[in-house]
């Protein structure tokens, strides 16, 4: 489903990402572990389409698609989530407007429906009951003045309502104590389905043991330096990010 | 006032030469008559302001009106020929109407029926020599410039509002300014609100020209809040492309009173607000909110004053302003705080977005404070839609033209939504969506 190869990337002028392969089956959820300045946001950024994020080589396949050629509203459209480490905080605009305008632009873009504001508001207030969402914080400007877990649970309850088929998750324990943490964890294995797969970016091994990942890769210098079973997390933990880099030179 | 050492151009002499003939029509008795022509003398003596003056440096009225030949006086009526959306922005509000047709009421075309007894709305040509009015206008401390003696000479008809003491309004009057004409014309309108002690109002105000008159109006508007008394004033400001309109608004703030205003600017044409906010009693409270959001060639200046001279008061500035293409911005704004008046806190913001680069703004924030224990802040700034936000909103399917549209009516919205959170809220976001091409909140969104 995912297909990363030989992917090279430069953010002012400066090679971040030097070569990354990386293959993601339906279902399966990968985790992506590096120290400080090894590239993971610069991965994570990319995948979702930010500018100044330049692709000087390689592509990026979605179901057969080079994503590196769409814009990030297409490939939202076409099943790509970014939840970011830090999500951006938007003055003005009501978290709920935000997500019934996000939500019919990807159903049009998938050919379905638009849902009426009777119909949305049933779905959002499902689901956002289940990730512990208040009518309160829907009626506030997105992200504007919400506590670090607020804001990674409504990202999660984006993901929820956008339904991608992979998602990228970027550093989503920072900023959240322990039972946040399981919050949005739980919230997360809820959309594991063998249809979607994911990418779970981390720096610390504690969130993978709420979504337990299927492999994990080691990021290093803008290389994946080493690949593993889920085990490989606790390794890492163990022993820090210095020895695995000896390891792989 | 100095005048410039310059020949007078053909609009002011004929505003001072025509002055004689208008006058007959104009309303009040007989010392009405006098104040006029003490004020036609000061115009002829200062002539238009012009940007060589501090207050209008940014808004050179003479230069806009130097192609200006003498001004026909408007028609006493008119068919209103204003079609602009802003003109029924609130029709879904229940609410009293008044219709004001180039300066003028008009109450066959307005519906003031039902309002609370006691309480009086007549046409300021009506109410020019009641005791109370008069009372308001000396009470003023708002500027004497020649806009304002331009104002007195000519000043035709306007609103007259008075809510006695404990009396509130429950529905919204909303006042529906409309000019037409097809030929050039000036016109001059007063009016004048006074919320008595403990009373409480909400007034909105509409204003659409006919797009295609060129008119060039002022608009004295005389506010006084008593003690403990609440006025909150909604003004939407939809002026044709051709129109030249200056607002000069004095307001006074009685012990504990609350004055709210939002002024919101999505005209075409060039249009200068001056406000003058006199907090008067201790504890008053004063909210003062303008939001442009311009295109074309508009003009929108907010130049405002307010003169805390007593202490405990709390007053909000918060000015916000959207500009394309060569559109402009102004801001100037001044808090001024009392030797004796400690404990104010006052908080002056103002931000712009340029959507081009032809597009401009001028901020002149200005604090002056004599008294040693006091919370004020200012600040400006002016920048370009977030483009980290854009790209979040983008990465959610949202694509980029709308993602802009949301980020810009969110920008201007923020303002809204600490002005009201009702059906005002919904009116005034719907109006800016729909300028914006940017989604609309539902009702349902809002009742949640």
């Amino acid at each position: 489903m995912l297909e990363i190869k030989d992917l090279h990337v430069e953010v002012g002028g400066k090679e971040i990402l030097k070569g990354i392969n990386l293959s993601l089956k339906p279902g399966e959820v990968h985790a992506v572990m590096g120290p400080n300045g090894s590239g993971k946001s610069t991965l994570s950024y990319t995948l979702a389409g930010r500018s100044g994020y330049d692709v000087t080589g390689g592509s990026v396949l979605f179901n057969g698609k080079d994503l590196t050629d769409l814009e990030p509203n297409e490939r939202a459209a076409a099943g790509v989530f970014l939840a970011f480490q830090y999500p951006t905080e938007v003055p003005g605009v009501t978290t709920m407007t935000f997500l019934k305008t996000a939500l019919n632009a990807v159903r049009v873009a998938r050919g379905e429906d638009e849902l009426d504001a009777v119909r949305f508001l049933k779905l959002v207030r499902e689901k956002a009951k289940a990730l512990n969402i208040t009518d309160d914080m829907l009626k506030r400007p997105l992200n504007v003045g919400f506590s670090g877990g607020e804001k990674k649970r409504a990202e999660t309850l984006q993901m929820a309502l956008l339904e991608p088929t992979f998602a990228v998750l970027d550093e989503t324990d920072s900023g959240l104590d322990v039972d946040a943490m399981r919050v949005v964890a739980e919230g997360v294995n809820a959309l594991r389905s063998p249809e979607r797969s994911m990418l779970v970016i981390t720096h610390y091994q504690r969130l993978l043991d709420h979504i337990v990942p299927d492999h994990v890769h080691i990021l290093s210098d803008g290389k994946i330096v080493k690949s593993g079973p889920k085990e490989l997390a606790r390794e890492v933990e163990e022993s820090g990010y210095a020895d695995i880099k000896s390891d792989a030179a | 006032m100095a005048r410039p050492s310059v020949q007078p151009l053909e609009v002011e002499t004929g505003f001072v030469d025509g002055h004689a003939a208008a006058t007959a029509s104009l309303p009040g008795a007989a010392s009405q008559g006098v104040e006029r022509e003490n004020a036609i003398k000061v115009f002829a003596a200062d002539g238009l302001p012009h940007r060589r003056l501090e207050d209008y440096r940014y808004f050179d009225l003479r230069q806009m009106l130097a192609k200006a030949g003498p001004l026909a006086l408007t028609p006493a009526a008119a068919d209103a020929a204003a079609s602009d959306e802003a003109a029924n922005l609130f029709a879904k509000l229940d609410r009293y109407v008044a219709v004001v047709i180039n300066g003028r009421l008009d109450l066959s075309k307005s519906d003031l029926v039902g309002l609370p007894e006691g309480v009086a709305f007549t046409s300021y040509a009506d109410a020019v020599d009641a005791d109370w009015v008069t009372a308001a206008f000396e009470s003023s401390e708002g500027p004497q410039d020649s806009v304002a003696a331009l104002n007195l000479a000519y000043a035709s008809d306007g609103i007259a509002l008075h809510v006695p003491a404990g009396v509130t309004v429950e529905k919204h009057i909303d006042e529906r300014w409309q000019s037409a004409g097809n030929a050039s014309t000036h016109y001059h309108a007063r009016s004048v609100v006074v919320v008595e002690e403990g009373a409480s109002l909400t007034l909105l105000e509409t204003r659409g020209d006919d797009p295609s008159a060129p008119v060039f109006a002022t608009n004295s508007l005389r506010l006084v809040v008593g003690d403990k008394a609440t006025l909150r004033h909604a003004a939407v400001y939809a002026d044709g492309e051709a129109s030249v309109r200056i607002a000069q608004k004095s307001v006074t703030i009685g012990e504990a009173a609350n004055y709210q205003t939002l002024g919101l600017a999505v005209g075409a044409g060039r249009a200068r607000t001056g406000e003058h906010v006199h907090f008067a009693g201790e504890s008053a409270k004063g909210a003062i909110n303008g939001l442009s959001l311009l295109r074309g060639k508009a003009v929108m200046d907010n130049t405002l004053f307010a003169d805390h001279a007593v202490p405990n008061c709390n007053s909000e500035e918060t000015f916000r302003s959207v500009l394309d293409d060569a559109s402009r911005g102004v801001f100037q704004g001044a808090i001024l705080v009392r030797k004796d008046a400690q404990k104010i806190d006052s908080q002056m913001q103002a931000r712009a977005l340029l959507l081009s680069r032809k597009a401009e703004m001028d901020a002149k924030p200005m604090l002056e404070i004599y008294a040693d224990d006091v919370i004020c802040a200012h600040g400006s700034a002016i920048g370009e839609p977030d483009q980290n936000a854009i790209f979040y909103l983008m990465s959610r399917g949202i694509d980029e033209k709308t993602a802009r549209a949301l980020l810009v009516a969110g920008f201007l919205d923020d303002v809204v939504d600490g002005f009201d959170t009702g059906e005002i809220a919904l009116a005034l976001k719907t109006l800016l969506a729909s300028r914006l091409g940017a989604p609309e909140e539902t009702a349902q969104e809002v009742a949640l």
